[in-house]
């Protein structure tokens, strides 16, 4: 009855000669091309391992000088390679080994969220390659089972190694290689033979425990035994404590007799495995489907790169440090591999052969390392230079197992090795670089192991500095220890100095470097500058001293601001003060206390005032003369002035006063027009002030009632104004006013009351011959105000020639004028009642001016007792009030 | 009396009375004749402007005037369109331009008659008074025309010794005028204060003369309406 092939995938068992699994429909049978008996020798070859040239004992003296890194360089092998070259070595139990106790607690912490299942699936596939390579070392006998591991390795090539039975282990032939035709453990090896049938019921009932069993199964426990002869020598001890025992019991029975520390480091046993990405599942899927015919050279001396691993075996008796390093530890698990690989059958098998005879899968290795590489990627940065340092270390091992071959070889120890003259040629006109793969491609093997043990990313920085590290993976001691070597590899591509030009900056480069890198005294400063030395800036240069000048500044003195002022100034500051305060302040006016305490003083002098300016007024007879009035001195200029203009003259008339002036102006004016109009002289009136025109009528039609009351002739002839004409109002001042002196017509076209449609008042006959001011016989200026009169003085005499100036002012405007009468600016004025009522009498004028001139000295003598009597009232009252002060 | 002088006279009874009113105090009667003048006066101001001012010097010109008569009245016509531009805020600058020509022509005319009219006059009316020969012709005794003219020499310094306040700064900062000077100023302002006192004066002689003229008016109406 024809074996069940079990399926890769699921591992269950299907029924032979079909070509997917019933179950899950995975491919049973590789895609395998017509070179089926080429692939058969290559399997055969790849796992068994030459009989012959076995020396274990020169393997110890060449392990021994470095046997600390020599484990670790297989972690430079690609794994398949380990796979393959090692049948029932685990690569991952090695890594775990490789790891340091602290690394695998963290990896056990941080993968106890890993579901069991995945761990289980990790383990079975482990097994599966133990159990395959356990089926290697039966040898033909074992074929079946070669294939159904291989078959979960490689899903569909249990049916290609159905057809292709396996000649020759790989393993035999790689120990042929390393140690030659002769076998000094040949004794050894035959012992093993001797129990090989047991080890084939073993290997198969394990292989069927996989298979069958969902539990995890240890694989390779590389426990020191209590012998390490018995562990090493023995091979029946070697199955019974480190084959594919897959009892939970036996294990479990083992791992009693493990130290704690060793419990934690294995790898099966620890339930924090890491986890198997399914990547890898899924890779191995992946690359068994593109099977070419040829394999690609590059691809395939990548693929094996040249390595002769020579292991260390402990010489019985030799006494193992308690606990074993893991070093150590890898050492006996190598010993223990050889041990194992040793009672493999005899294939003589050529490695060119088996190289041109290597399946697709194998060529697509470089494939599986890209692929592995971007799997390295989600590796933690920090683990990977940790790698990256110890496949450094491992390139230097090969290094030295190559130097280590070239001594065997030297020595005609070994017979022949992966480079010889029978490998294919194009292995040997392989570059270097390919055949030994930089450090880079050597680490990126690596991280085959790494990706198989699954480090999570939980593992930081801070935990992996704060465990101690071991002295081998110290980074100064692994560093130091390859700097040299590295300068001696072979594969460093040398520089050929005459080949490289001198770098040339361009210009426009040039012009962008920075000042400092064209001034060499910046370094120059920079190193004269300080550290600071304290603070959050300590170690930085050219900081500026800040605490130096800060305690440079002292406090400024205090300086008295007092004003330096006299009590004097102070008391004239302090009343200003008050007066500005007093104007901001808004007083708040109770009008009945003010009229209370002011009102009834206020009547009273109101009361008292009118009484006695009536008083004159009603009493006075009318046409009463003053007879005690004499005109003043200015008043006789105005008089003579007057006097002396021709009769029917032009006189200009300029009404400068407001009507609140009127009653004043007009018992000042009165006098004065009456005269000119007993004079018949002709009146042009003319104002700067709006109100002006309309006064002067007013002031001349008083004058007419006062001189020709009683002769309508006069008031008609005065009326119809053939005499009279007015200019109206004069705008714009000071400024009209010098027009009106330089160009009267321009500056008053058009009078007032004259249809300036039909003619200009210049064509009226009075004024029809004046065209400028010095053309009228007088100027009389009645004026209440300093500013018009000044104003005429200033604008208008200069312009007048000879004509004479006359100014009629009010009594509050005369002060002002007094110094132009004075200069002769003016030649004659008349300001106030009194002087109105003086040329009145002067000229012997009617009108009731004596009640004026009484009243108006009633008046004055009122007023002048008021404030007699205020200042005494005044005195008085402050007398007795600083009386009372002194008193209190 | 004619009606219409009856009734102006009448107006101008109460109107007066109303402001005499003021005797007894702040009083609506005073108020109301106040803003009653106020408004007369400003409603007079505008029709005056308009007939004295903008028809004759604006509109005929610029209507009825030839054409260079026309494109010189354009210029103040502009010039006071920006004028009244300084009503609004946002365009008050534009009147800056006829306020700038306003006050420069002002102030020349000002400033010219000031100096021509009025301190080259006093100067030359102040040296005259000490012209002996000039008072000799006018048979005025020298002796008191020496005294009037030394007064009027004195009181002219001293006034403007008084508006004068430089001074040298003494160590402490602190700067006096010298005693001279002090005693000059004071006398100064004694002329000050006579001048003051006599513009109060006539102020007073002023209104009494209008109250004088006030009063005799009341009494011709009131005696009109009885006689």
């Amino acid at each position: 009855m024809e074996e069940m092939i079990n399926c890769p995938m699921c591992g269950k068992p299907n029924q032979p000669g079909e070509k997917s699994c019933a179950f899950c429909e995975a491919r049973l049978i590789p895609l395998l091309g017509s070179n089926e008996g080429q692939e058969d020798k290559w399997v055969h070859s790849s796992v068994e391992l030459p009989e012959e040239g076995l020396s274990f004992d020169h393997l110890h003296e060449s392990e021994r000088k470095d046997s600390d890194k020599k484990i670790e360089s297989l972690q430079g092998i690609p794994s398949i390679e380990n796979e393959i070259l090692l049948p029932g070595f685990d690569v991952h139990g090695v890594q775990e080994n490789l790891l340091p106790n602290w690394l695998q607690n963290g990896d056990s912490k941080d993968e106890e969220k890993m579901g069991e299942e995945r761990k289980e699936e990790s383990q079975t596939e482990d097994l599966s390659s133990m159990d395959w390579l356990g089926v290697l070392r039966d040898g033909e006998s074992g074929g079946v089972e070669i294939s159904s591991q291989i078959e979960e390795i490689i899903p569909g090539s249990s049916s290609w190694f159905e057809e292709n039975p396996p000649e020759k282990s790989l393993v035999s032939n790689l120990e042929e290689r390393i140690y030659g035709e002769e076998d000094p453990l040949l004794d050894w090896v035959s012992s093993l033979e001797e129990d090989n049938e047991a080890g084939k019921e073993i290997d198969k009932k394990s292989v069927s425990d996989e298979t069958d069993s969902d539990e995890p199964l240890t694989v390779f426990s590389p426990v020191p035994t209590d012998s390490p002869e018995e562990s090493l020598v023995d091979p029946t001890a070697w199955q019974g404590t480190s084959s594919f025992d897959s009892s939970r019991e036996s294990f479990s029975q083992k791992e009693s007799e493990l130290p704690p520390w060793m419990r934690d480091s294995s790898p099966y046993e620890n339930p924090d495995i890491p986890e198997i990405p399914e990547e890898k599942h899924d890779f191995t899927k992946d690359f068994m489907l593109p099977l070419d015919d040829e394999i690609p050279k590059n691809e395939t001396s990548s693929s094996f790169p040249e390595m002769d691993l020579k292991f260390e075996t402990i010489e019985p008796g030799e006494d193992i440090p308690e606990p074993i390093e893991s070093v150590e530890q890898e050492k006996s698990l190598f010993t223990e591999e050889e041990a194992h690989l040793s009672p493999s059958e005899d294939h003589s098998v050529d490695l060119e052969t088996m190289l041109s005879e290597m399946p697709e899968w194998m060529r697509e290795s470089e494939d599986k390392e890209n692929i592995l590489q971007l799997e390295s990627e989600s590796i933690p940065e920090i683990i990977q230079e940790h790698i990256e340092d110890v496949s450094g270390t491992i390139k230097n091992e090969l290094n030295l197992v190559d130097e280590n071959q070239d001594q065997v070889q030297n020595e005609e120890i070994t017979g022949k090795s992966f480079l010889t003259d029978e490998m294919a040629e194009w292995i040997k006109n392989l570059p270097d670089e390919e055949v030994f793969p930089e450090q880079d491609d050597k680490t990126e093997g690596s991280d085959l192991s790494e990706n198989d043990v699954i480090i999570p990313e939980e593992i930081s920085k801070p935990k992996f500095v704060d465990q101690e590290l071991p002295d081998w993976l110290d980074e100064e001691s692994v560093i130091e220890s390859a700097e040299p070597e590295e300068t001696e590899s072979p594969h460093s591509m040398p520089l050929d100095e005459e080949s490289l030009q001198p770098g040339m900056m361009p210009t426009w480069l040039a012009a962008m470097r920075p000042v400092d890198a064209v001034i060499p005294e910046s370094s120059t400063l920079e190193e004269n500058a300080e550290a600071e030395i304290s603070g959050p800036l300590a170690g930085l240069f050219s900081i500026i001293p800040g605490e130096g000048l800060v305690t440079q500044y002292k406090k400024p003195p205090v300086y008295s601001i007092r004003l330096q002022v006299s009590e004097n100034q102070r008391r004239e500051a302090a009343l200003l003060e008050k007066i500005v305060a007093d104007e901001r302040k808004i007083p708040d006016i109770d009008s009945k206390k003010a009229r209370s305490k002011h009102g009834f003083l206020r009547m009273l002098v109101g009361l008292v005032l009118i009484a006695a300016l009536l008083l004159p007024l009603i009493g006075t007879p009318v046409g009463s003369m003053v007879t005690d009035l004499k005109l003043s001195s200015i008043g006789q200029d105005f008089y003579e002035v007057l006097e002396s203009i021709p009769q029917d003259g032009k006189v200009l008339l300029a009404f400068e006063f407001d009507p609140g002036f009127y009653g004043e102006m007009s018992l000042t004016a009165s006098g004065v027009m009456e005269r000119l109009l007993q004079k018949e002289e002709q009146f042009v009136l003319i104002s700067t002030v709006p109100t002006g025109p309309v006064m002067g009528k007013n002031l001349l039609l008083k004058g007419m009632e006062q001189v020709a009351p009683e002769s309508p002739e006069v008031q008609v002839k005065y009326a119809s104004e053939n005499i009279v004409v007015n200019l109206g109002y004069l705008a714009g001042g000071a400024t009209s006013l010098k027009e009106f002196a330089i160009s009267p017509r321009k500056a008053a076209r058009l009078g007032m009351g004259v249809n300036v449609a039909n003619q200009t008042v210049w064509n009226h006959p009075v004024i029809q011959n004046v065209n400028k001011i010095s053309d009228f016989s007088a100027v009389i200026v009645f004026t209440d105000k300093i500013e018009t009169g000044k104003a005429w003085v200033e604008q208008v005499k200069p312009e007048m020639g000879s004509t004479p100036l006359l100014f009629v002012s009010s009594a509050q405007a005369a002060p002002m004028f007094l110094p132009y009468l004075q200069s002769q600016q003016i030649q004659g004025m008349m300001s106030g009642l009194g002087d109105g009522v003086a040329y009145a009498q002067l000229m012997d004028l009617p009108g009731e001016r004596a009640g004026y001139w009484s009243a108006f000295r009633n008046g004055l003598m009122v007023i002048l007792s008021l404030i007699l009597i205020g200042a005494i009232s005044q005195g008085i009252s402050g007398l007795f009030r600083t009386r009372n002060k002194n008193e209190a | 009396m004619q009606s219409t002088e009856l009734i102006w006279t009448l107006i101008s009874f109460f109107l007066t009375l109303l402001i005499f009113s003021y005797i007894f105090g702040d009083n609506p009667f005073f108020r109301l004749t106040s803003y009653l003048f106020v408004g007369v006066t400003s409603g007079y101001f505008l029709t005056l402007i308009i007939y004295q001012v903008l028809i004759p010097r604006l509109w005929t010109p610029l209507f009825e005037g030839s054409l260079l008569e026309r494109g010189l009245t354009l210029i103040p016509l502009i010039l006071g369109l920006l004028l009244l531009m300084k009503v609004f805020p946002r365009y008050s600058k534009l009147g800056n331009i006829p306020m700038a020509y306003l006050v420069g022509v002002g102030a020349a005319v000002t400033i010219g008659g000031a100096v021509l009219g009025t301190i080259a006059g006093q100067i030359s009316g102040t040296i005259d008074i000490f012209d002996f020969t000039t008072q000799a012709s006018l048979e005025n005794n020298p002796f008191s025309q020496l005294f009037n003219g030394g007064v009027i020499l004195l009181g002219t310094i001293s006034t403007l010794v008084y508006f004068q306040f430089s001074t040298v700064s003494n160590k402490d900062g602190s700067g006096e005028r010298s005693t001279w000077i002090e005693w000059v100023a004071k006398i100064g302002q004694l002329f000050i204060a006579i001048t003051l006192g006599a513009l109060f004066a006539g102020v007073l002689i002023a209104a009494l003369s209008a109250l004088i003229e006030r009063l005799d008016f009341l009494q011709r109406v009131i005696t009109g309406f009885f006689y």
